[in-house]
């Protein structure tokens, strides 16, 4: 448990950077006019998206197997899988869920902030 | 015990249903995008500048692999008497003959290329084969050779594009490729590229690896589609069957009080 909950939190962590850098991709790519520095930078940028896209598969299965564990209900479930793809939203979450992780499961106390 | 198909259930087999839909969709959009892409690319190389044949190979030189397909200027001569027709090639469903008169490059006595000049149903049909100095525009083709024999090696009928059976019907050295030109001689059609360039096996690379992406949710929404009709149409007597046998250390967990709103109950 103590290993599924820190692989939560960093995959969490990992997904959430890397949904701000892709909007920052966006932002770049769309906002600036074509051929301009940023714009180039935006498509360069780009290559975040695949990342962020095969990690947050990972993420979704380590969700859910962690909701199996701690036996939460679909919801949960689904508000973990949708702060994946709200960017900021997933640190919010995550602190949540370690927050009800740590109080359903003392020995986590330590465990979980090292 | 609920139904599998009871009405309470059907929200949740629409969205199942829409959730692996949607991702089968997507991953197969990113599929052909993948393949446009390298289409695109084994396109490119044919529509840029014709270069003179003698900067890309020379007459002894074995096929440049990454010249295939491109587009090479000759300036020669037609050497006429050396036609000949390869047999069963196809032009929208219609098996013909490729017309092929090689052409020798720079002087009139200096080592050929095999140009194709079009394609034609029968080789009564032909044109009469050119003669006189040329200058040509092509795409530059390896050299054909799978095996098949020319059977029958009087007549100027061969089966393939090999220098080897083309040697018997001209009196000089040939190039290592042949050329299919730009321009078709009147009367006879226009030839598609047997062979295009090799694509980079890296393009598009990102597009396939998104379409594999989407095809893992699918069946990560399919099985949670399948987890959750399961969950809900089981005997109430046996969840805490199930659910003692879900996770690997389930005794090792002391379940607290959860404090997650709408958490299952703790256990006795």
């Amino acid at each position: 448990m103590t290993k599924l909950f820190t692989t939560y939190r960093v995959l969490a962590l990992v997904v959430g950077v890397l949904l701000l850098v892709g909007t920052l991709d966006i932002i770049l790519k769309y906002g600036f006019s074509e051929g301009s520095g940023p714009q180039s930078l935006g498509e360069d940028l780009d290559v975040v998206w695949l990342f962020h896209g095969w990690i947050y598969i990972v993420y979704v299965i380590v969700a859910f197997v962690l909701t199996q564990r701690a036996r939460w209900t679909l919801p949960q479930f689904l508000l973990m899988m949708i702060a994946g793809l709200v960017p900021g939203l997933i640190f919010w979450v995550e602190a949540r869920v370690a927050r009800q992780i740590r109080a359903q499961f003392p020995d986590l106390q330590t465990a979980g902030s090292a | 015990m609920t139904h599998p198909l009871a009405l309470r259930m059907w929200p949740a087999h629409l969205a199942g249903l829409a959730a692996v839909a949607t991702a089968v969709g997507l991953g197969v959009w990113q599929y052909d995008a993948w393949q446009a892409r390298r289409d695109a690319a084994a396109v490119d190389i044919t529509r840029e500048e014709p270069v003179p044949l003698t900067s890309v190979m020379g007459s002894d030189d074995p096929f440049p692999g990454a010249d295939v397909g491109r587009p090479v200027e000759v300036v020669g001569t037609w050497i006429g008497s050396g036609t000949v027709y390869v047999s069963d090639r196809e032009r929208d469903g219609v098996t013909g003959y490729w017309v092929v008169t090689p052409v020798s490059v720079g002087t009139a006595d200096a080592p050929a290329i095999p140009v194709v000049r079009g394609w034609v149903d029968r080789p009564d049909d032909a044109p009469a084969p050119p003669s006189g100095d040329v200058v040509l525009d092509g795409w530059l083709q390896p050299p054909e050779g799978t095996g098949v024999m020319d059977t029958d090696r009087d007549d100027d009928i061969v089966p393939q594009v090999r220098m080897a059976d083309l040697i018997q019907h001209v009196d000089r050295d040939l190039y290592g490729a042949y050329l299919v030109t730009k321009e078709p001689t009147s009367g006879l059609e226009q030839v598609t590229l047997s062979q295009l360039p090799q694509v980079d096996q890296f393009t598009g690379l990102r597009n396939i690896l998104y379409a594999l992406e989407w095809w893992v949710f699918a069946c990560f929404a399919a099985y949670m589609w399948w987890r959750h009709v399961r969950d809900e149409t089981r005997e109430p007597d046996g969840i805490e069957d199930a659910a003692a046998g879900a996770g690997p250390e389930p005794a090792a967990e002391p379940a607290a009080e959860p404090l997650t709103d709408g958490s299952v109950p703790s256990n006795p």
